[in-house]
């Protein structure tokens, strides 16, 4: 008999996962078995929610004691263990914690099943985790679907809703489609290497000549093609507005936060690691796709009245601007795009979190008009739009402007002034529709038929995210830190 | 005479996945598919991989259109509920795949000098053995792909449960 | 050069011709066996006009399908509906060629094997191919473009798709003792270990024994055709020559599973209690009737089958395969692989 082919040390570094795969079962089992009440739901997300704090406990206190102890790769090397990866697996947690607190309630009011939205939640969660260690392809690739395919089904959540099934069969095919284009970029790139680790690839592309090959050049614009369809930059963002807009507003927020986190965090492994001798071809086409991605989402979000849409738009733009940090092709520009998403996180979760508190007679609406006169309504709620708009425009003195400061500094840093001008000009455009919001919250009445919904939980997600966004500014530092040396393994 | 079988075997591969696309009926589609897919478990074979040919023509060929065709014939699409085929879009679509073939098929047309000389020469990888490669198959499966076999395993737990809810009639 | 051309092209031709030309008569004579048989159990004769004691019977039949106006009804799809049989007859003859009919012989210094093609993963590449039936059936029903026929090819779908999920798990239990996926291998395991695998694997072989009755579409598990309910079933439509297509491919896959059960379980070519000295006598008879007796014993347990159970209805049948034997049969591999662990 063989012996076992994996050691303690390979299940201390996926201990977050196992936990979330563990709790996605609970919540799966139980709830099959469960009686369906109003109060089921709310146990699963409790279940949830304690399933995503162990995992955290697992990525902030187990991941850094093993990388004390001079642990880098786990299962083979197909797991890297680095602050890179516990920075991202901490960022997706954060979001899903954010985004269940917007759920508690929501699942109540559209009547939905709980127990398999959490599963789902958690299993992508797991597949958010592996895209952002892996330190090989097909570990990438497994974790890659994983993630996509939870998200589909969530976004496809409330099956009455026909916008809902619309999304999520759009987001399918074409996800389908861009993951068919990844994995040919993959299999020309193995093709010329003859590997599918990450490193060896690296190693295997700094022998002289290597890089010359039109079919690795092939495989490196169809890489960069599918993997701008993952972060949903212009042109090929078209699935994001439909799928972000369907979806249930809660799987909105959390995907358009830590799917495209993920997506980054495999962008920036693949990029500076594998691809890392090739930096000057790559840095060319995705300066191209920032400059494209952030004026079309800023110009399109202007004409709408939809503020699902609107903010589809809007974080289709933000997607722009973290590419700017991948642009600079420097470690400053790696942490700059980090810090710029982990940013993003906060206030956009918290922007989204605002959505669902509208309620027009009993249905979710999503209008620029539902907004009318909230300062009258609810003094609290308004204050913490405003810092999510604010810091979404990148105004001062919020984590929003500091997050665009570091990009744009990159971005100069490395000799990309012109596109931190066309940023420049960006959020100037952007600020525009974010104070239509704010022009309706304040000058506007209020209509009757629209009420607002309160819970325990949203408002935990909001007062949170509004902190984090103001205080974030107020103590930088650690977080600058943090982000910093999670950039160090390039 | 290796090659000769190759492209006996490839031009199957081929043809039976074209007339898959352009079959005007759904079944016939999934006739095409089932050729193809055997065809490929050909290829396997001529490559020494017999476990790899077994499994695809086992779960692919076998299994999983098999239910692609109950599917079709459940759903039975009758030809006047077709919508027509890329609508008025053919010309342009045509035109910019042909561009993006010719591309693709330039660049990769008598550049595979470049290919890794020896895939094998760096990481694990099978190699055609004594007795079949079933067991290093098997091994290195469990052993240097330990993670991502079981992240797959996940992965299909998920696609299971999406499918068995979405289509799950009662919300 | 020669020696080249005698031992791959040669003796496989021969093998195949040999296999071909018993297989037409075998099948013949397994029908003519069920009449029989199936009339005893009922206190009837059976065939007796043709021939003594209807003997020839067969050969009659054979020759009036051939002879039978080929019938294709108007509104079938047509390249489907004549492609379907063949696929049927195909893919059970292609199974039959990886089964291992004996130790084999030498004939004018040339080792003549007892198998066609011994590929080492034989047994996974029988259950791929022998899946691909399930095509022919659908396809066959599909064709037909009319009711009884479609009913039974759906019928057929879901219960062989579903049935194969339970048989592949009782034969992955054997193959775990076995170690190989070659079919020679298997035999060869269980000579060396000296015990035939249904006395490790009680549990694995009742699985497979159910299973196998039910992938071939018998009774009682007959829902494609059930002709009570359904007329013929998925071949209604069909008439002479390619009605005896299927009924070819029905009668060869019957013998594949009873060929693959007796394989796996119950020791292929080899004697009785291969490991008691004392019974070494028996080895004089060949090793190819063992193997013989035992697939005539099974293809009689078949028609026993049929003659004494009633007909399972529909949501039994599934009920029976999805929620006792799949779990069974999951974990009867589980606790094999626990002791083989534990063993070791």
């Amino acid at each position: 008999m063989e012996s076992i082919p994996f050691s303690a040390s390979d299940l201390a570094a996926l201990n977050a996962e196992i936990t979330l795969t563990i709790g996605a079962c609970i919540v799966l089992v139980w709830g099959a078995f469960a009686e369906r009440n109003n109060n089921t739901g709310h146990r699963f997300a409790w279940i949830t929610l304690l399933t995503v704090f162990a995992a955290m406990a697992g990525v902030t206190i187990g991941l850094p004691a093993l990388m004390s102890n001079g642990v880098a790769t786990a299962f083979a090397g197909q797991l890297a263990v680095d602050g890179f990866g516990s920075f991202f697996s901490a960022l997706f947690l954060v979001a899903a914690a954010l985004a269940i607190g917007a759920s508690f309630r929501f699942l109540d009011d559209e009547d939905a099943h709980a127990a398999e939205y959490y599963f789902f939640m958690l299993t992508s969660l797991v597949g958010m985790m592996i895209m952002a260690r892996a330190a090989d392809l097909i570990s990438l690739f497994v974790g890659l679907e994983l993630q996509a395919l939870s998200v589909y089904v969530l976004v496809g959540y409330l099956k009455s809703d026909r916008r809902s099934s619309e999304a999520g069969v759009k987001y399918f095919i074409l996800g389908g489609l861009s993951s068919g284009v990844f994995v040919y970029a993959l299999s020309l790139i193995y093709a010329i290497t003859g590997t599918t680790n990450i490193e060896a690839i690296r190693t295997s592309l700094n022998v002289p000549g290597t890089t010359d090959n039109p079919i690795l050049i092939l495989g490196l614009i169809l890489l960069v093609v599918s993997l701008a369809f993952k972060v949903a930059a212009v042109p090929f963002h078209m699935w994001a507005p439909d799928a972000y807009s369907g979806a249930p507003t809660p799987v909105s927020m959390f995907i358009s936060v830590a799917s495209k986190a993920a997506a980054f965090a495999m962008m920036i492994r693949l990029l500076f690691v594998a691809f890392e001798p090739m930096t000057a071809s790559w840095t060319a086409l995705l300066a191209v796709l920032s400059v494209a991605t952030m004026t079309f989402g800023n110009v399109a979000a202007v004409t709408q009245d939809n503020v699902k849409r609107m903010f589809a738009y809007s974080s289709v733009a933000h997607a722009g601007y973290a590419l700017m940090g991948i642009v600079a092709g420097t470690a400053y520009g790696v942490s700059a795009a980090m810090y710029y998403l982990f940013a993003y996180t906060f206030m956009n979760i918290g922007a989204w979190a605002m959505i669902v508190i509208f309620r027009r007679e009993g249905m979710a609406c999503d209008r620029v008009e539902d907004f009318n006169g909230l300062v009258h309504r609810s003094g609290w709620a308004a204050a913490a739009m405003i810092i999510f708009l604010l810091s979404l425009g990148g105004i001062p003195p919020t984590i929003g402007f500091l997050g665009k400061w570091y990009v744009f500094g990159a971005a100069v840093e490395a000799g990309y002034g012109w596109l931190a001008v066309v940023g420049a000009i960006n959020a100037a455009i952007s600020i525009f529709y974010y104070l239509r919001l704010v022009k309706a919250m304040f000058v506007a009445d209020a209509d009757s038929d629209v009420t607002l919904v309160h819970s325990m939980p949203l408002n935990v997600t909001l007062a949170l995210s509004a902190v984090i966004t103001i205080l974030g500014v107020i103590w930088a530092t650690p977080f600058i830190e943090w982000v910093q040396s999670a950039t160090l393994p390039f | 005479m290796e090659i000769y079988a190759f492209y006996a075997i490839a031009a199957v591969v081929l043809s039976s996945a074209v007339l898959m696309v352009t079959s005007r009926h759904l079944v016939h589609s999934v006739v095409y598919m089932v050729i193809s897919f055997v065809a490929v478990g050909a290829l396997f074979i001529l490559l020494e991989a017999e476990f790899v040919a077994a499994v695809q023509i086992l779960v692919y060929a076998g299994g999983i259109v098999v239910l692609f065709l109950f599917v079709v014939m459940l759903v039975n699409v009758s030809e006047t509920y077709q919508v027509e085929f890329l609508h008025r879009q053919w010309l342009p679509a045509t035109v910019l795949s042909m561009i993006l073939a010719a591309q693709i098929g330039f660049l990769l047309w008598g550049n595979a000098g470049g290919l890794a000389a020896d895939p094998s020469a760096s990481g694990s990888v099978l190699r055609a053995v004594e007795g079949g490669n079933t067991e290093t198959m098997g091994m290195t499966l469990y052993t240097d792909y330990l993670l991502p076999f079981e992240v797959a395993s996940v992965l299909l737990l998920v696609a299971m449960i999406g499918a068995i809810y979405l289509s799950r009639k009662r919300v | 050069m020669t020696d080249f051309l005698i031992i791959n092209v040669v003796i496989p031709l021969v093998q195949i011709g040999v296999l071909l030309g018993i297989l037409g008569l075998a099948t013949g004579y397994i029908v003519y066996a069920e009449r029989k048989v199936l009339a005893f159990i009922q206190s009837r004769l059976g065939p007796m006009r043709v021939g003594p004691q209807g003997l020839l019977q067969p050969i009659a039949d054979t020759v009036k399908l051939l002879f039978k106006e080929d019938l294709i009804p108007g509104s079938v799809d047509k390249p489907i509906f004549l492609l379907a049989p063949v696929v049927v007859v195909a893919a059970a003859f292609t199974t039959l060629s990886l089964i291992p009919f004996g130790e084999g012989i030498t004939l004018l210094g040339y080792h003549i094997p007892g198998v066609i093609a011994d590929v080492n993963v034989g047994l996974l590449l029988i259950l791929g191919i022998s899946g691909l039936t399930t095509y022919g059936i659908i396809l066959g029903g599909w064709a037909s473009n009319s009711k009884y026929p479609l009913l039974g090819a759906m019928r057929a779908a879901a219960q062989m798709v579903s049935y194969e999920i339970a048989l592949t798990f009782s034969v992955l239990s054997g193959l775990m003792v076995a170690g190989t996926l070659s079919m020679v291998g298997i035999v060869e395991a269980q000579q060396n270990m000296g015990v035939w695998f249904v006395f490790i694997q009680p549990v694995a072989w009742g699985i497979f024994t159910i299973a196998m009755v039910a992938e071939t579409n018998r009774a009682p598990f007959d829902m494609a055709e059930a002709e009570s309910e359904l007329v013929g079933g998925f071949f209604t439509e069909y008439s002479g020559m390619r009605w005896a297509l299927f009924f070819l491919g029905e009668y060869t896959a019957m013998l594949v599973m009873a060929a693959i059960n007796v394989t796996l379980f119950w020791g292929g070519w080899l004697r009785p209690f291969p490991n008691v000295e004392a019974l070494a006598f028996l080895d004089m008879v060949p090793s190819g009737i063992w193997f013989l007796a035992k697939v005539i014993t099974f293809l009689y347990i078949y028609i026993w089958i049929r003659g004494t159970f009633p007909r399972y209805r529909y949501d039994q049948l599934m009920a029976l395969n999805w929620k006792s034997l799949i779990p069974l049969s999951i974990a009867n591999l589980l606790i094999t692989g626990l002791v083989m662990i534990l063993l070791a």
